[in-house]
């Protein structure tokens, strides 16, 4: 049980040396210049945000299925990832958009991808105003929890349908022929430290959002126990 | 009761998916796969577009230059403002933890 | 069970006709929203894929309107909890469902006329376009009918309903809008698109079927 909060204490160790790495030891892209170093920081960070929806709704389903209340608190849980997650996919955008300025030329142009970040962010909103509507009601777990999933097992469908959509928006051909990465060693091992790294400050943060919620929890109790 | 209804109904899931799919033209929906939210492959695109970008940027010189390293020691000053904060939530959440048990 | 839906139906069309509250309100804001846009256009038709957008967005908010209030009224009642304790959760979500695709029927009986009369829309494949009409309304219906429940729980609060909706009926609103202009236009259409709608209705409708009854029962 101790083994990992330690652990993850490692990030304080893990994001500068990701840092470092980014700037001083991975090579600038061929075409990009030092502009590409952005990939260390948004990669990580889309990862993260996509993790971070992943998790809510694996604890959203276990919420619904555990009906003896085996595990407590995993509506709460689910909330706390998905918060994080609200964050992580902001940082996203906003590290993309710059990105697409530099590359590209403009902020946004709704690529494929951006449009799959900005659904996630719908859901998430969604998601936090039905929450934030049911602040004082006891189904606010098993409603918040239903509405995560639902929202969850559509999103195949744009995985069918992005590609599908794109070409009657963009004339140009946004997916090239090629659709190779081109990175070296040098890259590669560095994004998979920040990568890791991201992940661990991920799993750092839900596990004091998550001991401050116990932590609240229990405060509750004593104080009615109290009365 | 449930578990049957269950049973029954996810393969039902299963074959509606495959229609949805089977609705899109093929050379469209092979392209991408529900991989496209893995984000693992999220840097495809963003690599190869700078097809478009202008040309001057491959003049640049390959070492590194002075702004780098600036923008560097900016966002390490960043990451141990972050980390210091993180480090005494942490400690304090420990601490309150260490008080609630006693009582 | 299947005589508790009928039941449960047959209430609820009396119910509903005899204020005709919702239904209302989703024709009355389709007819003020088309007739501004014709309007403010001034009698100029538009092209083809913006009039198809145009199209979805009426049809999306005056279904917005008043799809919520099926559930949305047995909470201001206060007639729920009686349903929850004498019908089975599932006949409850039947007969809602039915009751949420006649609705979405007329609504869309309401605003299409409306929209093609106003807007000087030329429909090129009369068949092509009813279909995908219909398959969008049905696939909204469908989705919708679990979001009313958890939006009724939430004490059914205004917009909270078209935020919530949003998210999961972009694909459905996409396709509409890609069949629709198809239908509006020479080439002749194909029916993938008809086909992911109808998937897409199946598959949402059976996954509301199982999370209907963490929605619907209280602890």
């Amino acid at each position: 049980m101790k083994v990992i909060p330690t652990a993850l204490k490692s990030v304080y160790l893990l994001v500068p040396v990701a840092i470092i790495m980014a700037f001083l030891w991975a090579p600038p892209a061929q075409v990009l210049g030092d502009a590409s170093r952005i990939l260390y920081f948004h990669v990580p960070l889309a990862w993260v945000s996509i993790l971070a929806f992943i998790v809510a709704g694996i604890f959203s389903i276990a919420y619904l299925v555990d009906k003896k209340h085996t595990f407590t608190g995993l509506d709460e849980k689910a909330y706390n990832s998905a918060a994080l997650g609200l964050a992580f996919t902001i940082l996203t955008v906003i590290a993309g958009s710059i990105w697409a300025k530099i590359s590209w030329g403009v902020f946004w142009n709704w690529d494929p991808r951006e449009t799959s970040i900005v659904i996630i962010l719908l859901i998430y909103i969604a998601y936090f105003s039905i929450q934030g509507a049911m602040a004082s009601s006891e189904n606010r777990g098993m409603v918040g929890s239903a509405y995560l999933i639902l929202a969850m097992v559509t999103l195949p469908f744009f995985a069918f349908l992005v590609p599908r959509i794109y070409p009657s928006l963009h004339p140009d051909p946004i997916i090239n022929a090629d659709r190779k990465i081109f990175l070296d060693d040098q890259m590669r091992s560095t994004l998979a430290v920040a990568i890791v790294s991201f992940t661990m400050l991920y799993c750092y943060i839900l596990h004091i959002m998550n001991r401050m919620m116990k932590l609240k929890k229990h405060i509750e109790e004593i104080y009615h126990d109290a009365d | 009761m449930t578990l049957i209804k269950t049973r029954v109904i996810l393969p039902f899931i299963v074959l509606l998916l495959f229609t949805a799919g089977a609705g899109i033209p093929a050379d469209t929906a092979g392209g991408q796969s529900i991989t496209m939210l893995a984000a693992t492959d999220l840097h495809a695109q963003e690599i190869q577009k700078p097809d478009q970008t202008v040309s001057h940027d491959q003049e640049k010189k390959p070492e590194p230059s002075k702004t780098l390293y600036q923008v560097m020691g900016v966002v390490l000053i960043i990451w141990a403002g972050i980390a210091f904060f993180l480090f005494r939530l942490d400690r304090r959440v420990a601490k309150l933890e260490n008080q609630v048990k006693i009582k | 069970m299947g005589r508790d839906i009928l039941r449960n139906i047959q209430k609820d069309f009396l119910v509903e006709f005899r204020s005709r509250f919702a239904l209302n309100v989703s024709a009355s804001f389709a007819a003020i929203v088309t007739i501004a846009i014709s309007l403010t256009a001034g009698g100029v038709p538009f092209p083809v894929p913006v009039q198809s957008i145009l199209l979805w967005i009426v049809i999306f908010f005056s279904a917005m309107n008043g799809l919520s209030h099926i559930f949305v009224r047995e909470e201001d009642q206060a007639t729920a909890l009686f349903l929850r304790i004498s019908v089975s959760v599932d006949s409850i979500f039947i007969s809602k469902f039915i009751f949420n695709q006649v609705f979405m029927v007329i609504i869309l009986a309401v605003v299409t006329p409306l929209f093609l009369f106003f807007l000087q829309v030329q429909v090129q494949h009369v068949a092509y376009f009813i279909f995908s009409i219909m398959a969008g309304g049905f696939s909204i219906a469908a989705a919708t009918t679990i979001l009313a429940a958890m939006v009724a729980k939430a004490g059914g609060k205004g917009s909270l309903f078209t935020i919530i909706s949003f998210p999961i009926l972009l694909p459905v609103l996409w396709i509409s809008i890609s069949s629709t202009s198809a239908a509006l236009s020479t080439p002749p259409p194909t029916g993938g698109n008809l086909l992911f709608l109808l998937a897409f209705s199946g598959f949402i409708s059976v996954i509301s079927f199982l999370l209907f009854r963490f929605v619907w029962l209280d602890d």
